[in-house]
């Protein structure tokens, strides 16, 4: 070829590495593309797939029997699953390291010669306080720390044991001590201590020492009682104690008042209950009965006024009697043992019976929660320890808490509730969604009522009747509508709006329903004018004939609001609405959102059905028109039906906006989390919860993941209607494509 | 007439007037919302004369007329005037009746000032005090002229003083960074191991010697400094409100001050252009109620800047590649209709993935890689501009793509034929013939992710945009540009003065002159997308003959 | 359309089924060849195309395609001569799901060769399109885009190949004083011209033209073909045409297709005159179109 000099080798290499390059970029930008697309949707769902995650454990440590032939009453382990502890029934406590396996430090309780220990109890959740009972009628009250040390090497714990209180219970005789048979005690957080325990006699004794006013008290609650006592509990914030009788009767005590223990409720429970226990939060008390059943009973608020304990969740029954409950501090978790061996972990809010397993062939003779509740601890009538690692990230979420009415503590009922925080560590967070589907909802519909038609109508006037010079003109303004950012909207909404809708309130009212009614009015005058005399007005006449009708209306609306106000709802209508109907009129409410968000989808479902209905193909309404058919009527028969689906998209469109809409919500309701239709309250979107909570929410816990769960129902409820939309769009555009 | 009648019917004259109506329902709405905005975005930065006004039972108030209405329980009118003077009464505004009003004047001697503090005071000057001492007024001077001069005076002073103290954190840096390493020691530790007592005790040596090269210049300073601020303590105002309180004012602590009643139109609009300029040009006071957005406005730019940097060459890219390169099939079709469905995506849905992915996944993995010597504090792992802009950058990517896609689509397949029968490779074609003539699209894309970006907040709230900002993500400081620091934002602003500020309703003035400018940026913006989409369009339609 | 936007998996196992070695190897040739003692540019063995597994554009197509001289492709729509013309630049690479079987010889060397560069066969073999297609940039520009992306920056050596291009596309005199103006200020004659030009302007041997005249008046028509007249002097011009008057005034030889195959080659005199095939009489009769 002649040319050959002039396309030198080294250029033609230029360019073709170019082209390599470029292609390799371009289709790493393209396959980019598609990732965040499906990165977005994955990461979604991996941030909120843990939350369906059951409960697991897994065995990280198995000891078998130790040296001593004495039973182990009470154990316990260290925040760092590093240490664990055993007493056995002669006062002696070891540690071991859980790697090693070996024992690092011994220690003995004050006990007498002889002395056996019969019962153990820890009095606080957070903290490793106990008290032991003996045969000779003492309570010792010890206390263990098991603290970290920071040294080169790394961290090492440190454990002590210090003894806190003796006490020795009055004695009828020295032949026969007294014996503590059963004990149960606390600490609470002023360090109020109480003790209750049942001697050999079968009485039911209570001590509390007041640590504010440093004064001891001594009850005998057998007075009050009558039969055999087979489990007894004090609530952690010491106020409250239950007592579980072998005729099936519990009794509840308030003992909040130490000067004065008051039984305040008694009630039968259908078996005998071998083994009660507060939880945390100190309202439910499990009950583990003698036919392996478990339940969670709590007081409720009875229409009199008074509480009265209610089962309020049954759980998966065990074979066997069941005779510990252990209760975690972190969460409403808790085991029960039965004689048998087995151990269940149940979680109380849910109702569910997240884990079983067995630990040995043997009975168990005691268990232990971890502090941090991520393992438990088991020691089995063969002195064989065994620490589990349990994995239970999110036990407060299950489908049904997310989507189904729950029973919380201190609620009359099974409810939706929403309510993420509260004040203090033990506040159990009530996660349900509904409340929050259903504020989106409650906007959105709000939104399209006032939207849609306005929005529908303009698009066809524009398309089909108005003056082309105008329509050019009307179509920017109203997609310059659409790009005001709706923090401005929003904040009208709730700044001027707001304000502005409760003040005139009646003159809103009196403008919607006399505008028909002028309108139609008008309208007949219209009809009036001879025909000749119609058609010498100028095209798009009826905008001039509109606007003065709209000024009119509202002239009339705001110079005879206060007398209708009068008239009809003696002079205020937000106390009437009140007095009534029992309706509250809050400034920032569904109406107002629904106007203002209302006008942020107006531009969109405008300018898609506009397109719609444009593109209903000029052969179509002339065959029409030829036809004899009036402007109105080729709209009304051919245009419109053709456009429906394009008009239908254009309405999927809008809603997908109005339910994505944060700022215009989050500024403009009161974002309270309440099922109510009615218009003057507000409501609590799903988009304005997450903006409001996630910066709060700790990042990896449950409310993080819920609220990341309702990102991904967004994202999968837009892009569905999105989704129909366009593809109703398509369908529409192929089917008029042959005109 | 029955059939006059049924031929109004056949005509549907009711329905068509009823769209109609729709139409006007709509675009009254805009143009009610555009007015309000405008009116009081606006009219916030007018000189408002000061109104006097005695009550009957002899209390007197001054400041500026700000509403009226009737109320609805006593039906009497009601006047509300912003009083100002928080420091005195407590509150900003209060509600007359207008039947309690015994009258009403505009002295021509009532002062308003504006404060670094408090909000506006509204009253009369007695008398101006220097070091302590009475200024009289000179010769032909009037106290007017004295108390201006004062100012001035006590500006500079200010002045001054704030140099001084920047000076001293200069020469203070490097000890207090040493003082940072050293509680970081603490903090983890490391005192305890041998190597990290040497590394202690190291520190605090640098720190001793550090501390006696400095000493004498802070000290020199410091006396400086004394006698400055005495000097300005000691420079005030006798001021009296309306019910006769007198009251002393720092003058440095005065912003401006002006006699709204003596003032002509002419005087009034320089005022307004000042005041105007304030706005655009400098820092938020009193928790951004007063004062200017230029922080806001600065964040907003930054961040829409750093967002196109990342979302143009990225969704132009994965347009060309969808068009170009993709092979066309079902596939490419999903995709291209989820992108376009992207669009619909609640932001607040990109915020969060923002949050989770940006903040905490990545940003946590950078700060343990490469700052892990400030964990815990975060660097990365907290919301910042970088992280905004690429939230933002995902949340506009489906904008420019289809625009980009439709700005390819707009060049001829002739075209692209035409160039590969000319032996030149698809890049060439692309570079020379594709990208050339989809640039208007490419730039209506960008116009419009721009748009969006400025006007979105929810995101934003969660990613990095906070209401105070203590320095630009832009400065003098290596390396110039902290993608790491938290930003202002427009948007958030409005959001966060109108409905988290402690005094709202001094607050909203300044929410509406926000908004207005809001709006005029997006509105501009949009405006310029179709005007340079009309023109694409009328391009194309010549090259189709 | 050549659009095609079957499945992308679904056919897959019918195409290998026709990309068996035995369907390369045995094809009895149906000789319609061409003209001996004339040197040969371009050569068909065998030649199959597809769009896909179940569009068989093309069927066993052999022929010789004489240096210097114009041959036009005749033929009902849909027969198949402009995806043969598209071979022979490969722009039917660009369909997505088109394959072929057999060979394209061009000088001998077979156009789908391993190594065969795409931009040099096509700098090669020139191609003006049905529907003019200058590019939105000047007159100059267009001509010049050609050398350019071949690596040409010289400004006076791309001005003198821009002007010998428009000289021999005949349109120098008519654009001369205006060649920064946009090309598609020009009247459609001219573009088509441009077009032409620009194909010159990478100095090719071979010219392709797909039915270059279809969408003008019979003025611009005319100057085409002036132009074509003048060009063969020095290029080999492959044209197709649905226009039979154009073909038997233009070429010098003429193939009738039909339905994918290759019916007749042969001396355009012969054909119009006396063809050997009964279907080429009757096309040319106009007994179907």
């Amino acid at each position: 070829m002649s040319t050959e000099h002039k396309t030198p080798k080294d250029f033609r290499r230029k360019v073709e590495r170019a082209d390599r390059w470029s292609r390799r970029v371009i289709t790493t930008g393209g396959y980019g593309i598609i990732i965040s697309i499906v990165s977005i949707l994955l990461f979604l769902i991996y941030q909120s797939l843990p939350l369906a995650k059951g409960a697991s454990i897994n065995e990280i440590l198995s000891m078998p029997a130790t040296r001593s032939e004495n039973p182990v009453v009470l154990t316990g382990v260290d925040p760092y699953l590093e240490v664990f502890y055993e007493l056995d029934n002669r006062g002696s406590i070891k540690f071991y390291n859980v790697d090693s396996k070996a024992l690092i430090k011994e220690d003995q309780l004050p006990l007498k010669a002889n002395e056996k220990i019969l019962t153990a109890a820890k009095g606080n959740l957070t903290k490793e306080i106990f008290t032991v009972g003996s045969d000779s009628g003492r309570l010792i009250t010890s206390s263990i720390e098991m603290k970290p040390e920071y040294t080169k090497s790394g961290r090492t714990i440190e454990a002590m044991v210090y003894q806190e209180e003796e006490w020795q219970a009055a004695t009828e005789n020295d032949t026969i001590p007294n014996h503590i048979e059963k004990l149960t005690f606390v600490e609470n957080s002023d360090g109020t201590r109480v003790w209750s325990w049942i001697d050999h006699t079968g009485k039911l004794w209570l001590r509390i020492y007041d640590a504010e006013d440093e004064e001891e008290y001594l009850y005998d609650l057998s007075e009050d009682i009558s039969g055999q006592i087979t489990s007894f509990s004090l609530s952690h914030n010491a106020e409250n104690l239950v007592v579980a009788l072998k005729d099936k009767n519990v009794y509840w005590f308030d003992i909040s008042d130490f000067e004065k223990i008051q039984l305040k409720d008694r009630w039968t429970l259908e078996t005998i209950a071998d083994a009660v226990n507060y939880l945390l939060g100190d309202q439910a008390v499990a009950i583990g009965g003698q036919d392996g059943s478990v339940s969670v009973w709590f007081p409720v608020r009875s229409p009199a006024n008074l509480f009265k304990f209610r089962k309020v969740h049954e759980f998966i029954s065990h074979n066997a009697a069941i005779d510990q409950i252990y209760v975690s501090s972190r969460n409403r978790n808790f085991l029960t043992v039965d004689t048998k061996g087995n151990v269940k972990l149940h979680y109380s809010t849910t109702g569910q019976t997240q884990l079983e397993f067995k630990p040995a062939d043997f009975p168990v003779t005691a268990a232990a929660f971890s502090p941090k509740s991520n393992a438990i601890l088991v020691v089995d009538g063969q002195k064989r320890f065994s620490l589990y690692n349990l994995e239970n990230p999110h036990p407060e979420t299950t489908l049904k808490t997310l989507f189904g009415k729950v029973w919380y503590e201190g609620y009359p009922k099974e409810e939706f509730v929403w309510q993420s925080t509260g004040g203090s560590d033990e506040f159990e967070s009530k996660l349900s969604l509904i409340p929050l589907i259903f504020g989106t909802f409650k906007g959105t519909l709000f939104a399209m009522f006032f939207s849609v038609p306005l929005a529908i109508f303009a698009a066809i006037y524009v398309s089909q009747f108005a003056p082309k010079r105008l329509a050019r003109q009307i179509k920017p303004t109203i997609e310059i509508m659409a790009a005001l950012p709706s923090v401005v909207i929003g904040f009208l909404a709730g700044l001027y709006f707001s304000p502005l809708f409760e003040e005139y309130l009646m003159v809103i009212f009196l403008f919607v329903i006399l505008l028909p009614l002028f309108f139609l009015i008008a309208l007949f005058i219209w009809q009036r004018i001879p025909e000749k005399m119609q058609a010498r007005f100028p095209l798009g006449i009826e905008i001039l004939f509109v606007i003065p009708i709209g000024i009119i209306t509202l002239v009339f609306a705001m110079s005879f609001d206060h007398v209708v106000e009068q008239i009809l709802f003696q002079g205020n209508f937000q106390q009437w609405l009140y007095s009534t109907l029992q309706i509250t009129y809050e400034t920032r409410n569904s109406l107002v959102v629904g106007f203002a968000l209302g006008f942020a989808v107006i531009p969109i479902i405008f300018t898609v059905s506009e397109d719609a209905i444009s593109n209903v193909p000029e052969s179509l309404s002339s065959a029409s028109l030829a036809l004899g058919a009036s402007k109105w009527q080729t709209v009304r028969r051919v245009v419109l039906p053709a456009a429906s689906g394009g008009i239908f998209a254009a309405i999927m469109l809008g809603l997908g906006r109005a339910v994505g809409e944060t700022m215009i919500v989050l500024m403009a309701t009161g974002n309270t989390p309440i099922i109510d239709l009615n218009p003057f309250n507000g409501f609590r979107a799903m988009s304005a919860c997450i903006a409001v909570e996630i910066p709060e929410a700790p990042v990896g816990g449950t409310l993080y993941r819920v609220l990341f769960f309702t990102g991904l129902l967004l994202f999968v409820f837009t892009f569905i209607v999105n989704t129909l939309s366009s593809l109703i769009g398509d369908r529409l555009r192929k089917k008029y494509a042959r005109f | 007439m029955n059939s006059a009648k049924s031929y109004q019917k056949k005509k549907g004259t009711g329905y068509v007037f009823t769209s109609g109506l729709g139409l006007v329902i709509s675009l009254a709405m805009v143009a009610w919302i555009i007015i309000i905005i405008l009116v009081k975005g606006l009219g916030f930065f007018w000189p408002g004369d000061v109104l006097q006004v005695k009550l009957q039972n002899g209390d007197s108030y001054m400041g500026e007329l700000w509403d009226e209405h009737l109320d609805k329980e006593t039906l009497v009118e009601e006047t509300q005037i912003k009083i100002g003077n928080r420091d005195v009464y407590g509150r900003d505004f209060i509600w007359l009746k207008n039947n309690e009003i015994a009258s009403r004047s505009y002295p021509e001697n009532a002062v308003t000032f504006e404060r670094m503090e408090y909000g506006n005071f509204y009253g009369f000057i007695k008398a101006a005090y220097l070091d302590d001492k009475i200024v009289q007024p000179g010769d032909g001077e009037t106290l007017k002229d004295v108390v201006f001069d004062v100012h001035d005076q006590a500006m500079d002073t200010k002045e001054q003083i704030n140099d001084l103290q920047e000076e001293a954190t200069e020469i203070m840096a490097p000890l207090a960074e040493v003082q940072r390493e050293m509680t970081l020691l603490q903090l983890a530790g490391a005192e305890e191991t041998a190597t990290g007592k040497q590394q202690f005790d190291e520190l605090q040596k640098k720190a001793d010697e550090l501390d006696k090269e400095i000493s004498p210049q802070i000290e020199k300073i410091n006396a400086q400094l004394t006698t400055l601020v005495l000097r300005d303590r000691a420079s005030y105002l006798e001021v009296e409100t309306a019910d006769g309180t007198t009251k002393h004012i720092e003058l440095s602590s005065i912003v401006r001050f002006f006699y709204p009643n003596e003032m002509g139109a002419v005087s009034k609009s320089i005022h307004y252009a000042g005041k105007l300029w304030e706005f655009v040009a400098d820092n938020p006071r009193e928790s951004n109620t007063e004062g200017g957005v230029f922080p806001a406005i600065f964040g907003t730019v930054l961040m829409v800047l750093l967002m196109s940097i990342a979302v143009v060459p990225f969704g132009v890219l994965a347009a060309i590649y969808l068009n170009e390169y993709a092979k066309q099939g079902a596939i490419i079709r999903f995709i291209r209709l989820s992108v376009n469905n992207l669009a619909g995506v609640p932001s607040i849905v990109f915020g969060v993935f923002g949050l989770g992915f940006f903040v905490y996944a990545v940003g946590g993995s950078i700060d343990q890689l490469f700052f892990s010597s400030k964990l815990p504090e975060p660097t990365f792992g907290t919301g910042g501009i970088l992280w905004a802009s690429l939230t933002l950058a995902l949340l506009t990517l489906p904008v420019v793509v289809v625009a980009t896609e439709e700005g390819i689509l707009a060049v001829p397949r002739a075209n692209k034929e035409g160039a590969l029968a000319l032996g030149s490779t698809k890049w060439q074609m692309i570079r020379k013939i594709v990208l050339p003539n989809a640039m208007p699209g490419i730039l209506t894309g960008l116009i419009l992710a721009i748009s969006r970006g400025a006007g979105e907040v929810a995101p934003l709230m969660i990613t990095g945009v906070v209401k105070l900002a203590p320095t630009l993500a832009l400065d003098g400081s290596f390396p110039f540009l902290h993608l790491d620091r938290k930003f202002m934002h427009l948007g958030f602003h409005i959001y966060d003065v109108g409905f988290q500020s402690p005094n709202v309703e001094a607050a909203k003035p300044m929410v509406y002159s926000t908004a207005l400018l809001l709006i005029i940026i997006v509105v501009l913006l949009n405006l310029f997308a179709i005007y340079i989409r009309n023109n694409l369009r009328k391009k194309y339609k010549t090259s189709t003959f | 359309m050549i659009e095609t936007e079957s499945g992308v998996f679904l056919e897959k196992t019918k195409k290998d089924e026709i990309l068996t070695p035995e369907t390369k190897i045995d094809k009895s040739v149906k000789p319609v060849l061409a003209m001996s003692n004339e040197k040969i540019v371009i050569e068909t063995k065998t030649l199959d195309f597809y769009y896909n597994a179940d569009a068989h554009a093309l069927k066993n197509i052999n022929i010789h395609i004489p240096d210097k001289k114009v041959t036009a492709f005749i033929g009902p729509s849909g027969c198949g001569k402009s995806t043969l013309l598209r071979c022979f630049n490969r722009m039917n690479d660009l369909i997505s799901d088109a394959f072929h079987t057999g060979e394209i010889l061009i000088n001998g060397v077979d156009i789908y060769k391993e190594g065969t560069r795409l931009e040099d066969l096509r700098k090669q073999v020139g191609m003006v399109f049905q529907k003019s297609n200058p590019f939105p940039m000047s007159i100059w520009e267009n001509v010049a885009f050609g050398p350019k992306v071949n690596g040409i920056n010289d400004k006076d050596e791309l001005n003198e190949i821009v002007e010998s291009a428009l000289k021999q596309g005949d349109l120098w005199r008519e654009v001369k004083d205006r060649m920064q103006n946009s090309a598609l200020d020009l009247s459609g004659g001219q573009q088509q011209r441009l077009c032409i030009a620009r194909a010159l302007a990478n100095k090719p041997e071979i010219i392709l033209m797909d039915e270059p005249a279809s969408a003008l008046d019979p003025i611009s028509t005319g100057k085409i073909e002036e132009t074509i007249e003048e060009l063969k002097k020095n290029y080999t011009i492959v044209i197709v045409t649905h226009n039979m008057q154009q073909a038997a005034r233009i070429s010098d030889y003429t193939a009738f297709m039909m339905l994918g195959e290759l019916i007749e080659v042969d001396l355009t005199k012969k054909i119009f005159t006396n063809p050997t095939q009964k279907l080429t009489e009757d096309y040319i009769t106009g007994r179907f179109g």
